[in-house]
């Protein structure tokens, strides 16, 4: 097994630091060859006018879990050493629905937002510039933040290891659930043209 | 929807229900990681310490977290490894092997170990926090029962060998607790929270 490659030693920090930038560069041209970087095709997402975003991020999140899943049962990538982010239920509900508002105002999310600027798009600098006053009042009020930031931790989980079943089965819902979706999208965008 | 679309909804089924089927045929294999160990496979940390300190000839200690934990902190004398290597490197047949990693981890490494046909491999169960609080920095709380000065006596002379700082006279709350208080053991991630507030502190003090 030699992936994740900065866990297993194969790239060194440095070389870590070095790659970030690339994959940044690469995640922002698929953005925006995706459609996303126009704030209009976001927030057709809310309207039900335009689903690109649901399809867009559906098949990068099917893509990622099913080459996830197969390089780890091949034996190449090792997902046991993959960081997983820690579940604050209170905290991470109140932050995504204070995300979804700032999207719908905004029309754009960070990564979009970062898109739209790059292609020269006035309301992109605006987010990002929203999103930097957003880290800083953060942390400058982390303090008196900290007890609900901290509260209601459940610790490192996935869907599967809560609803007790094995990883296998998590692919293939998720999988059923993004194809009936794409399918239901398709006849949405239909029945609205 | 156009042909391509069609190919990979198609694809991504595919690789969904193999995935599906691949758990069925490996779920009935003998080394299921979910099967209970055996209590014997178990080794605390002090009992860990005492065997380093020994210089057990025969123990091999192995790391089986990410190299970047390993190198924070490890057990004093543990090498590091992944699993694949774990699978492919050939260790001395008589070698007392301990592992330790998140507990879901080591099994895995235990089980892995066991079907190469290795008798005495143990796990440090909780790991690196075990290792900080029961032997690098125990503590002692002002209510102390006799056993668990007793402990404590003990873990004070482990701790002096590794450089650590034993403290005594804290509050209750201030002792760590794990399977061997008795206590219900704390969720994975609070107590790998826990371990690394305490990495840091110890690289705060320089040690």
């Amino acid at each position: 097994m030699s992936a994740p490659l900065s866990e297993t030693g194969v790239l060194g920090a440095a070389a870590v630091l070095a790659s970030a930038p690339l994959i940044g560069f690469a995640f922002g041209w698929c953005l925006e060859r995706g459609g996303l970087g126009s704030a209009r095709k976001l927030t057709g997402q809310f309207y039900l006018t335009d689903l690109t975003v649901f399809k867009v991020m559906f098949s990068a999140l099917v893509t990622a879990m099913l080459g996830a899943f197969w390089l780890d049962r091949i034996g190449v990538l090792d997902l046991g050493l993959v960081y997983l982010p820690e579940t604050f239920v209170v905290p991470q509900a109140i932050g995504g629905l204070l995300f979804g508002a700032g999207f719908l105002v905004g029309g754009l999310c960070p990564g979009t937002a970062c898109v739209a600027a790059a292609s020269g798009k006035l309301d992109g600098l605006a987010v990002m510039a929203g999103m930097l006053l957003g880290i800083v009042s953060f942390n400058v009020s982390f303090d008196w933040i900290r007890p609900l930031f901290e509260s209601t931790p459940l610790g490192a989980v996935t869907l599967t290891s809560l609803a007790g079943v094995s990883s296998a089965i998590g692919v293939l819902a998720i999988t059923a659930a993004a194809l009936v979706g794409f399918a239901l999208a398709a006849r949405i965008e239909r029945a609205r043209a | 929807m156009t042909r391509m679309h069609r190919a990979l909804a198609l694809l991504a089924g595919a690789l969904a229900v193999a995935a599906l089927l691949s758990d069925v045929g490996s779920a009935g294999a003998a080394a299921s990681p979910s099967a209970p160990v055996n209590p014997a496979n178990y080794i605390s940390a002090p009992d860990l310490a005492s065997r380093v300190i020994s210089q057990d000839a025969a123990l091999i200690v192995i790391d089986l977290r990410s190299r970047q934990d390993f190198d924070q902190l490890h057990v004093a004398g543990a090498i590091h490894m992944t699993l694949d290597d774990l699978d492919r490197q050939e260790l001395r047949r008589d070698a007392r092997i301990v592992l330790y990693a998140d507990e879901a981890r080591a099994v895995k490494g235990l089980r892995l170990l066991q079907a190469r046909g290795y008798q005495n491999v143990a796990i440090l169960r909780d790991g690196v926090y075990e290792w900080i609080t029961r032997v690098l920095e125990p503590r002692l709380a002002t209510d102390a029962t006799a056993t668990e000065r007793a402990e404590f006596d003990r873990a004070v002379t482990l701790s002096q060998f590794f450089g650590g700082l034993p403290r005594s006279d804290v509050s209750r709350a201030e002792v760590a607790r794990g399977y061997w208080t008795g206590a219900p053991s704390s969720r994975e991630g609070s107590r790998e929270l826990l371990a690394r507030q305490a990495i840091a502190g110890i690289r705060r003090r320089g040690c």
